[in-house]
């Protein structure tokens, strides 16, 4: 705990450093943690005020020292008032929500949660654990479905000594609760706090939630529910200001291509020239200048290879005979299926070039296998290496021990279950994370581990490869997020800010931003250079689990446990489509290679198909930066199909680089 | 936002609070006497909150049995334990092992096809056969809806039950659609060809393809009509074979999971009947086995029976009534009654177990009236009399007791005894080889204390019986034979005894008492003596009758000390047992926390 909390202090320290523009916010900020430090909070608070920007950045100061220095944290709540107030003022402030007309009624309601969160707590450390429990009692049922997980576990608080370890409400106290309104809205309640004399209500607001106003036209009730959810509110509108360079990197030149496909199609001269042809179109198509499109040195990046151009003239060549995917013209699904295995896969990957499919199991081993006829051989041992000519053109064929060649391979290390799995691009190298906090990286030419990173304090839930190698993510319980490189032991970002588990880690397509989702219900972009949290995106009413870049860098969809699959677009931050059709926990998502298809498979043993291209035809349309998000569309129109699997609950989608679809998943019995 | 109106009674209830008096006795279990009850207080609340941070709601731990506690009473204190089952050893060594869990494996299929998902045994049926159950039994449920809605359309249809109201004085019969596509037409040339055919493979081929493939659905009228059609024409042809061919047919599809039958049954049930009740099945009655198509026809229609009936549709009555009718009517061939009482058979049958149960009740009950006493007698020897020349038939001469009792309830043994009576009556009576092992039941338990098996010995050992106790030569005088393995504290024996009387843990003395049942030779292996742990164990070569053996271990190893040193010396005996070449069984109280570190713990402060 203490080590994910210096965490946090550490990635805040990083947050806020890279967020100042000048030394006059540097000093701002030095006098304010005097301030604090000397307890003096009338001036503390009476600063803040005035510097208005200095919510968040604050915010996350004070959640450093929540743990360190909890005297000062708690000590906000003053011990006035007697315990009836509470109930007689939340009861005014929800009659008052509910009088009010229909425009401003649920950009008020949002209120009602962190109010009343608040109000408990209050009543907990001032002493009166019975009012506590039968306000808890009385106005818990009221809160939304989403927020009952949270209302049990504050049950379990019940006198003052408890508010000091607890993690819920170290995240309550540590972060402020942020409402956007209109100022309409906000014009009302202010209105509404003055004239009723409510003085316990008007402390709390001013306390504890940020109330973030805009100008214009109040949020729709749809709107405001779709976004819904996550514990710390919505996110505030500076927060996803921050310009996002989600456009691809430019492809590299790749010269080497032909001698490649002579070796290849040695049938004649005329089909390799046509196809180069065609292929170079397509390369300087990719190559031309992208205005979001990240310097390529903008992170360093491994030198390509000759290996890898010819790998990725391979993809290039397979990309011209894959199939296009529409409304009209589905793909083709393959599904495989594991036996004698229900209760112990937890998670499965195949890499990019569909040929092995990695598995990892609860009982702490991974198996890969290969997919194709090709076995998986392992290296000759060092005698034998000696006598190979390196000069050969086939030396890493030759490398290789044929009699050592097997359909599957199994990998021990971890002492704990799998729960995430990744291929490098090149396919020599897989990364493993586990319960036991360590995550492994296991050579596929040896079999065998090289590298036990030690880094994250507790269970592991994911680790995912960048797409151009040599970096890692990865997420777990100890609420960070980690960029890793290969040859470090040591992470190279901490990506803190979640309020709960990071549950899955995916990198963009440009290798310069990392998504995770949370426990904590929202879904966060990182800078992968900075270190900084570019995108809070809020929307999902439970856990995160599974996450995906649109091939074009410019989209992210996420599906978690509410069943839901939700699209945003990263220019803007904001909610584009909300396909909500399963009726259990999203497993995984995954885009066709052309991005015109979006799948979605889960728990609830279905594999969905949606109309990707319909989804984003309108955020494509408007320019960046509008500053009210068009409504979200909703699944029914976007669903293509649905596909059953019997008793398969859905762990994995791949598409293939022809865009054939390939699932997995065990059996249930 | 939505402000729901919850009624308090669906709040999760939370979880109970810890009592004063478990935190107390938890104290004093680590030596912590005279604690303030304020402090107790404190203890409880604290030690709650802590509980329900760690124990989720959801993943509660939870045992799928119930685990029965017993109390008794002694040094002045209430204490409640876990009764332990006695293992029946013999059964241990003769059973089978268990099998290891199979390897994982991957399966492919295709899920779809551009866009259209196949109808193999791989993918979920197209219609579910819930879905084809509601339609045959509620054919109203129907109307309002969207004929066929496709996968991808398939939203909740808001309008439902009310359009159906609306046109409810309206009858509306919808068209039945039976567009077969063209490779189902294919594949129906191609099965009832098969299936009639010559070649035998290819008609095992199409009968498995018949009884498990999914999709079927909409080939089941044109199915169905042609089992008809064919017996109709074949009963008239004497020609046998078509129409055994023509039940297989029948048994196929009702072995489909994925069918549901029950709207074609009007052609299945005269289909089948037809070919148990004909006069006349073959050309040559006299030579061909026209009996085995009766027998497996008459099968047919009690698994149809089984399968269909409902309260609605009466059917196994009115199948009854048929054939009772055929049975009375003085025309019908007798070739007509066998097959009428064949199925009569397959319908008692399967009735006396459910029947033997319900007895069983009424015999059970503290109070019987007389006349139901007398109806359970006649109807126990009704059984008796007319079941046993059937089941002289039926089965094959080993009687078991047990085979009858499984087979047949609680009219099992009854059955078994009247048909052995009635074999024996026939035949010269041979006597079973089979011994059981009935004696060889062995209670094997590690005493945590030398003082508690010392006890326990006078209680357990009856004269016939061995024990054998390591650690507490004192108890070498009681009864029995007692093999004794001097413990680490052997030395004081009658001390140790004296303290952990006291309650103090420190000084109590570990031992091992095995309880060895009358019959069953032991033999105590010698084992290397572990170096340096205080580690007991005992080993014993068992011999049963029959020359089977076994080796049973006990070990115990007290709470303290280091995990490794005592496990290391454990798997050394382990690895010496092994090589003697019999089963092994290991038992034990080792005492090792898989929840806590592999370390030593600190000494407890000495109380006082």
């Amino acid at each position: 705990m203490e080590a994910a909390s210096t965490a946090a202090a550490a990635a805040a320290a990083v947050a806020s450093g890279g967020d100042a523009k000048g030394m006059d916010k540097n000093t701002l900020v030095a006098v304010l943690q005097f301030l604090n430090k000397n307890n003096l909070q009338g001036a503390e608070q009476a600063l803040r005020k005035e510097t208005g920007f200095f919510d968040a950045v604050s915010a996350a100061g004070s959640g450093g020292q929540a743990s360190s220095d909890v005297g000062t944290v708690l000590s906000v709540y003053k011990s006035e008032g007697d315990p009836d107030a509470y109930v007689s003022n939340y009861v005014s402030l929800k009659a008052f929500v509910e009088k009010s007309l229909d425009a401003y009624k649920y950009e008020l309601g949002q209120l009602l949660f962190p109010v009343f969160v608040h109000m408990y707590l209050e009543l907990v450390f001032n002493n009166h654990p019975a009012d506590a429990e039968a306000f808890l009692a009385r106005f818990g049922p009221d809160q939304e479905d989403f927020f009952q997980q949270d209302v049990q576990k504050l049950s379990h608080v019940t006198c003052p000594e408890h508010m000091q370890e607890n993690e819920l409400i170290q995240q309550f106290r540590s972060s402020a609760y942020t409402v956007r309104m209109c100022r309409d809205s906000h014009v009302l309640l202010k209105r509404h706090l003055s004239e009723k004399q409510h003085s316990l209500l008007l402390g709390l607001v001013q306390d504890h939630v940020v109330l973030d106003v805009f100008e214009g036209v109040p949020r729709s009730k749809q709107l405001i529910h779709l976004t819904a959810g996550a514990l710390e509110g919505d996110p505030g509108r500076q927060v996803n200001k921050t310009k996002m360079l989600f456009g691809l990197l430019r492809e590299p030149d790749i010269q080497l291509t032909v001698p490649v496909e002579e070796d290849d199609e040695p049938e004649g001269d005329d089909k390799p020239k046509k196809k180069k042809a065609k292929k170079d179109a397509l390369v300087s198509k990719k190559s031309k200048n992208d205005p979001n499109a990240p310097n390529p040195s903008r992170i360093p990046l491994a030198e390509l290879r000759d290996m890898d151009k010819r790998e990725k003239a391979k993809s290039l060549r397979e990309a011209m005979k894959r199939a296009t995917l529409g409304p009209d013209s589905l793909p083709s699904m393959c599904f495989y299926t594991f036996l004698n295995a229900a209760d112990n896969v937890s998670c499965v990957t195949l890499c990019e070039d569909s040929s092995m499919m990695a598995v990892g199991f609860s009982s702490s081993t991974v198996r890969v296998w290969s997919l194709i006829p090709q076995k998986l051989r392992a290296m000759k041992s060092a005698d034998e290496l000696a006598d190979i000519d390196k000069d050969a053109d086939d030396v890493l064929v030759r490398m290789m021990d044929e009699r050592s060649a097997e359909q599957s391979r199994t990998l021990a290390g971890h002492s704990g279950p799998v729960h995430g799995v990744s291929f490098s691009p090149d396919r020599t190298l897989l990364l493993t994370c586990s319960e036991d906090g360590t995550i492994r990286l296991w050579s596929l030419q040896t079999w065998s581990c090289l590298v036990c990173y030690k880094g994250h304090v507790f269970p592991v839930w994911d680790v995912r490869f960048s797409p151009h190698g040599h970096y890692f993510a990865s997420g777990g319980h100890d609420r960070t997020a980690r960029l890793w490189a290969t040859d470090h032991h040591q992470p190279l970002r901490i990506f803190a800010g979640h309020l709960a588990d990071v549950d899955v880690v995916e990198f963009h397509p440009n290798s310069n931003y990392v998504a995770s989702g949370s426990s904590d219900r929202s879904v966060r972009v990182w800078d992968v250079s900075t270190g900084s949290c570019v995108r809070v995106l809020t929307g999902h009413k439970g856990v995160v689990y599974a996450a995906a870049f649109s091939p074009d860098g410019r989209f992210l969809v996420s599906g978690g446990a509410d069943g839901a699959v939700l699209c945003w677009d990263l220019a803007s931050g904001h909610l584009t489509a909300a396909l909500c059709q399963h009726t259990d926990t999203v497993c995984c998502v995954q885009f066709s290679r052309d991005g015109a298809v979006l799948a979605s498979g889960g728990m609830d043993d279905c594999i969905k198909l949606w109309d990707f291209q319909k989804a984003t035809e309108d955020s494509l349309a408007e320019e960046v930066g509008a500053a009210q998000p068009a409504d979200a569309k909703v699944g029914a129109e976007l669903a293509l199909a649905s596909f059953a699997t019997k008793h398969t609950p859905v762990l994995v989608l791949h598409f293939t680089r022809r865009n054939l679809l390939l699932a997995a998943g065990p059996l249930q019995t | 936002m939505k402000v729901k109106q919850r009624r308090a009674e669906q709040e999760p209830a939370l979880a109970g609070t810890l009592s004063l008096d478990s935190v107390r006795v938890a104290a004093e279990s680590v030596g912590i006497c005279g604690l303030p009850d304020d402090a107790i207080r404190e203890l409880a609340e604290d030690t709650t909150y802590r509980l329900r941070q760690v124990v989720q709601p959801l993943y509660g731990v939870q045992s799928l049995e119930h685990v029965p506690f017993r109390f008794t009473s002694g040094g002045g204190r209430e204490l409640s334990f876990q009764d332990e089952r006695d293992l029946e050893l013999g059964e241990l060594v003769s059973a089978q092992m268990p099998k290891a869990p199979l390897e994982t494996t991957i399966r492919v299929h295709w899920l779809c096809i551009d866009g259209v998902q196949p109808a193999i045994p791989e993918n979920p049926p197209p219609v579910a056969l819930e879905h084809q159950k509601q339609e045959s039994t509620n054919p109203a449920s129907r109307i309002g809806k969207p004929p066929a809605a496709s996968p991808a359309s398939a939203l909740p249809t808001k309008s439902g039950p009310q359009r159906a109201k609306t046109i409810e004085t309206v009858s509306v019969k919808q068209l039945a659609q039976h567009e077969l596509s063209v490779e189902l037409q294919l594949y129906y040339k191609e099965i009832t060809e098969a299936c009639v055919g010559s070649d035998e493979s290819r008609r095992a081929e199409a009968l498995q393809s018949l009884s498990s493939d999914p999709g079927l659905h909409q080939m089941l009228p044109r199915l169905c009509n042609f089992i008809f059609e064919g017996v109709k024409v074949n009963v008239v042809q004497y020609n046998l074979a078509l129409l055994i061919y023509l039940m297989r047919m029948v048994k196929a599809l009702l072995d489909n999971q994925t069918l549901y039958l029950e709207k074609y049954l009007h052609e299945l049930i005269p289909s089948v009947a037809s070919c148990i009740l004909s006069r006349q099945l073959c050309a040559r009655p006299e030579a061909d086995n026209h009996w085995a198509l009766r027998d497996f026809a008459s099968r047919l229609l009690a698994q149809i029976c089984k399968n269909f009936n409902t309260s609605t549709n009466n059917m196994q009555t009115r199948v009854t009534r048929l054939f009772t009718g055929c049975l009375r009517g003085e025309r019908s061939s007798l070739a007509a009654t066998y097959g009428a009482l064949a199925v009569i058979k397959s319908f008692v049958l399967p009735q006396v177990k459910p029947l033997g149960c319900r007895l069983e009740r009424l015999s059970e009950q503290p109070v019987v009236s007389p006349a139901d006493r007398l109806a359970t007698t006649h109807l126990k020897q009704l059984f008796a009399r007319g079941l046993t020349p059937l089941l002289k038939q039926l089965r094959s001469p080993p009687d078991v007791v047990e085979q009858y009792q499984a087979e047949y309830g609680y009219l099992g043994p009854m059955l078994c005894a009247a048909v052995s009576k009635a074999r024996s009556q026939t035949a010269a009576p041979q006597t079973a080889g089979t011994a059981s092992l009935g004696a060889s039941k062995v209670a094997v338990g590690a005493a945590a204390a030398a003082a508690a098996s010392a006890q326990a010995a006078p209680r357990l050992g009856t004269p016939q019986r061995t024990i054998i106790v390591s650690g507490s030569p004192a108890a070498a005088g009681g009864s029995g034979r007692l093999v004794v393995l001097g413990g680490p504290r052997a030395a004081a024996p009658t001390q140790d005894r004296a303290r952990a009387k006291r309650g103090q843990k420190t000084a109590r003395g570990g031992g091992l008492a095995v309880l060895v049942r009358d019959g069953i030779s032991v033999t105590k292996l010698k084992m290397s003596s572990p170096v340096d742990t205080h580690l007991e164990t005992m080993w014993l070569l068992m011999s049963f009758a029959g020359g089977r053996s076994a080796v049973i271990g006990a070990a115990y190893r007290p709470p303290d000390g280091r995990t490794t040193d005592d496990l290391e010396a454990l798997r050394h005996q382990l690895l010496e047992a092994v090589g003697t070449g019999s089963r092994l069984y290991l038992l034990g109280d080792l005492n090792i926390d898989p929840w806590v570190e592999n370390l030593p713990r600190p000494p407890r402060p000495w109380p006082g």
